[in-house]
């Protein structure tokens, strides 16, 4: 009787239907979440529609309980999961949908995990004062303040701007890291962050008083995304770089 | 087969005259080698700055002309004047130019305000109505937005008309002013200076001719925004707008011969010596390439791809190949010839359009896909040449319908959209050069290429099959698998383009994900593409339904990329677009109107009897 249970619940979790409802449910309901936004703001909709389970989707008309991305995600790791010991295959092509598959559902831990380790804030540094406190952001953690082990010192904000415009061309901040007596000195500005003590700092934003605001992410888990990103993309290649080449399975099945 | 090539070397032919037509009618015809011409001096190929960029008279003048009548000509007395002559018109003949009617408007309680014949009113009509105005803009309603925007313009326009010189009022000529603005300056610091040395006041008389001009020219620089005005005048080693090289005591020796030829020129145009001007030019060319160290091959470079507008040739082209296309598929004993020219028509389309878009990299120095126009314009490119290849590699012409069709509406929307991304100006902090961002946009527009191209072809199917009198099933069943191999391709890309952000935003902003909605936009295309491959390859669904699904690729794509700036939040939303709802939906209704025919049912029995 039990086993005849796990044994339905395994058809249906690694069941193909399955797969295409979570792919198009999915879609749905980033669209329906991405309305929303309109209304509630971003980091309201990722938390309501995104890291739940159960939402309440407004439609104008009538409200509508709908399941959300923290439970599309469970079932569609097992989903990915049991389907690939299911249905898995030995060759080049299979190895590459194994791959890309796992990869997916490593994506969707590492999502989770993100969730649970990632902290982030941002830091207003004036010039020539240092600081270690950063002021957090998201969820209920929203604008405690945490003290940092080392402090943080603004040497320098520079902004430059495109000839003959009022277009910024790029902003950055001379900073100097202090941890019991040992300086590093480093220069962060857009798109060029720099690493100390687990944290990383970010060139945000700027105040008119010189000042400038750093943003703060402290992720244990920040190379899970790239690692799960990089084998399903070469996973995929794997799968239809051969039907390229191979004169039969070029327009599919 | 000989007629054939007789039918390919006569669209050779075409071909080559509608690539150079957009020249050759300005060149030979509507044009004036004073102000048009591309190989020697003239004045659209002098160089000057705006938005941050150096580019020749030409760009700046069309930029300005399209951003308040959104076109690139302007009638001036009923006559046809390209945009460099509608420039030095309303320069040299401010007063006459006040009551042409050079702005538009497309809102038509502002139209009524401005009592505007249809669509269009004059500097007069703007400057008569311009307490009305100031006080309607700055509201978030349609027409306080209309009232706004009418109010940049008619400032754009006040500074346009002194970009190559002041002229004063009472004086006849611009260089008249230059002189007298010196003497004036002259006469007031050496009173001062006297009256110092004689410790008493200075005398108020001396010094008024001076203060007036002064306030003159101050009021005229106000009017100037650092993003829109244009710079004339190079001196040490910048450009200065004519303006501000008045007011510029430190000004070089060169600007100041600079500034005085850019005067003279405008005089002689004032009187019609047009002879006179052409010399005058001739010394300017001289001076400008002596002072100012630019490379003046881009900039002629740039005045030559103005004059050839690779786009619109492109344009023309994929409309004569989908409509050779077309009378092939209907006109049965001609078809062969028809479907040569038209693989010849869409080979020099793409390659037209694929030669705009590395002119506009190598003017900007940048990468294919900086802004909302940039990238309709590539992907077009990328998604016809895709299917260019397919079609001389199956000689299946639906793939040549579709890259056709997509390369004429990509075309046809970058030229719709509403005036602002063609500026070619220059990008922001956070988007300015950036290896990954570069790739994440490059690789996700060729993503999205390969989701309309296969929703293209699945709508071309859809469409066709109840006109076709043959094997529906085959013919199904061989779009399928022409859209599934397109859409694979296309998921690998959008993934990866998804991804990439991701991996930027994680080094740029420290977060890999954000849920902001350009980025859910870019999901929702993976997922849906993922969603499609899936049906079919765990063989869900039949080829008709996969086909649908295909055509739904093209309203959440169309979504992901222009639905969502339309949403107007977040941080990637670069352009809200006035009543571009309108066409959106009028896409999304299109697809959906294609969406019934999956369920039409046809048979083989039918089709025979037929």
């Amino acid at each position: 009787m039990r086993s005849r249970f796990f044994n339905r619940l395994y058809l249906l979790l690694s069941s193909p239907r399955l797969t295409v409802a979570l792919l198009i449910y999915a879609t749905v309901l980033v669209f329906v979440a991405t309305l929303a936004q309109r209304e509630i703001g971003i980091s309201a909709v990722q938390s309501e529609y995104f890291e739940s389970f159960l939402l309440l989707a407004d439609f104008g008309v009538a409200k509508l309980p709908l399941p959300g991305g923290a439970f599309v995600g469970i079932v569609a790791f097992f989903n990915i999961f049991l389907s690939g010991i299911r249905f898995s295959r030995f060759g080049l092509s299979g190895l590459g949908v194994s791959m890309t598959h796992m990869a997916l559902a490593l994506l969707i831990l590492s999502g989770a995990l993100q969730y649970f380790l990632r902290i982030e804030g941002s830091m207003r540094l004036f010039p020539a004062t240092q600081s270690d406190s950063v002021v957090l952001s998201g969820g209920n953690l929203e604008n405690k303040i945490l003290k940092l082990p080392f402090t943080v010192r603004l040497k320098k904000f520079t902004e430059e701007k495109w000839e003959g415009s009022s277009i910024a061309k790029s902003y950055s901040s001379d900073i100097v890291f202090e941890r019991g007596g040992k300086k590093t000195e480093t220069v962060v500005s857009m798109n060029n962050p720099a690493s100390y003590g687990g944290w990383t700092f970010y060139q945000m934003s700027y105040g008119r008083d010189g000042s400038s605001v750093l943003s703060a992410v402290k992720n244990p888990a920040r190379l899970l995304p790239w690692l799960s990103v990089g084998a399903a993309f070469f996973g995929m290649v794997a799968v239809f770089l051969p039907r390229v080449f191979s004169g039969r399975g070029k327009y599919g099945k | 087969m000989g007629n054939n090539r007789f039918a390919a070397a006569f669209a050779a032919f075409v071909s080559a005259v509608a690539v150079l037509s957009p020249m050759a009618v300005w060149q030979i015809w509507l044009g004036d080698p004073l102000y048009d011409g591309i190989f020697g001096d003239s004045l659209s190929g002098l160089p000057v700055v705006r938005a941050g960029r150096i580019m020749p008279t030409s760009s700046a003048a069309s930029d300005i002309l399209r951003s308040i009548s959104g076109r690139d000509s302007a009638k001036i007395g009923g006559e046809r004047a390209s945009a460099t002559k509608w420039l030095w018109t309303i320069n040299s003949k401010p007063e006459d130019m006040a009551s042409e009617k050079f702005f538009r408007t497309d809102n038509r309680d502002l139209q009524r305000l401005l009592s505007a014949k249809g669509r269009n009113y004059s500097y007069d009509d703007f400057s008569k109505k311009y307490e009305a105005l100031y006080s309607a803009s700055g509201g978030d309603s349609p027409y306080s937005r209309a009232c706004g925007s009418a109010m940049d313009a008619g400032l754009e326009y006040a500074a346009a008309s002194n970009a190559f010189g002041v002229r004063f009022d009472g004086d006849a000529k611009a260089e008249d002013s230059l002189k007298n603005w010196k003497k004036a300056i002259k006469e007031a610091s050496d009173e001062l200076e006297k009256s110092k040395l004689q410790k008493r006041e200075p005398e108020r008389a001396k010094l008024a001719a001076a203060s007036a001009y002064l306030q003159r020219l101050r009021r005229g620089y106000e009017f100037e925004s650092p993003d829109s005005s244009v710079r004339t005048v190079p001196s040490d080693g910048k450009f200065e707008s004519a303006t501000a090289a008045m007011l510029d005591r430190g000004l070089s020796a060169s600007g100041e011969r600079i500034l005085a030829h850019y005067a003279r020129i405008r005089d002689f145009i004032a009187a019609g010596d047009k002879a006179g001007a052409g010399v005058e030019l001739g010394l300017l060319a001289s001076e400008i390439k002596k002072s100012a160290k630019l490379n003046m091959f881009k900039v002629k470079f740039e005045n030559f791809a103005n004059a050839l507008d690779p786009f619109f040739g492109g344009f023309v082209l994929y409309g004569f190949s989908l409509l050779c296309f077309a009378l092939s598929a209907f006109w049965k004993s001609r078809s062969e010839a028809f479907a040569a020219m038209a693989a010849v028509f869409l080979s020099v389309a793409v390659g037209e359009h694929f030669f705009g878009i590395c002119a506009r990299m190598y003017i900007q120095m940048r990468p294919p896909v900086t802004n909302l126009y940039s990238s309709v314009v590539f992907t077009g490119a990328v998604a016809a040449l895709i299917g260019l290849v397919f079609q001389l590699r199956r000689g299946s012409s639906s793939f040549g319908i579709s890259a056709a069709a997509v390369g004429f509406l990509s075309l046809l929307v970058a030229m719709n959209l509403p005036y602002s991304g063609d500026t070619m100006g220059m990008m922001r902090a956070v988007l300015n050069s950036n290896f990954w961002l570069t790739m994440h946009v490059v690789t996700i527009m060729v993503g999205y290429c390969g989701l309309f191209l296969g929703g293209f072809l699945a709508a071309f199917r859809l469409a066709a099959n109840p006109f076709s009198r043959g094997n529906f099933g085959m013919l199904t069943g061989e779009a399928a698998r022409n859209v599934y191999a397109v859409l694979c391709f296309s998921l690998v890309f959008s993934f990866a383009g998804t991804m990439l952000g991701g991996i930027w935003a994680d080094m740029s902003w420290g977060r890999f994900w954000g849920w902001d909605p350009k980025e859910n936009g870019a999901l929702m295309v993976v997922l849906w593409t993922a969603a499609a491959i899936h049906a079919r390859a765990l063989r869900i669904c039949s080829d008709r339904i996969f086909l649908a699904m295909a055509v739904v690729g093209n309203i959440v794509g169309a979504w992901a990329w222009f639905g969502v700036n339309l949403m107007g939040v977040g941080l990637h939303a670069y352009g809200f677009i006035e009543g571009g709802w309108m066409w959106f939906i009028a896409f999304v209704f299109s697809q959906l109107l294609v969406l019934p025919l999956a369920f039409y049912k046809y048979s083989e029995k039918k089709a025979v009897k037929n």
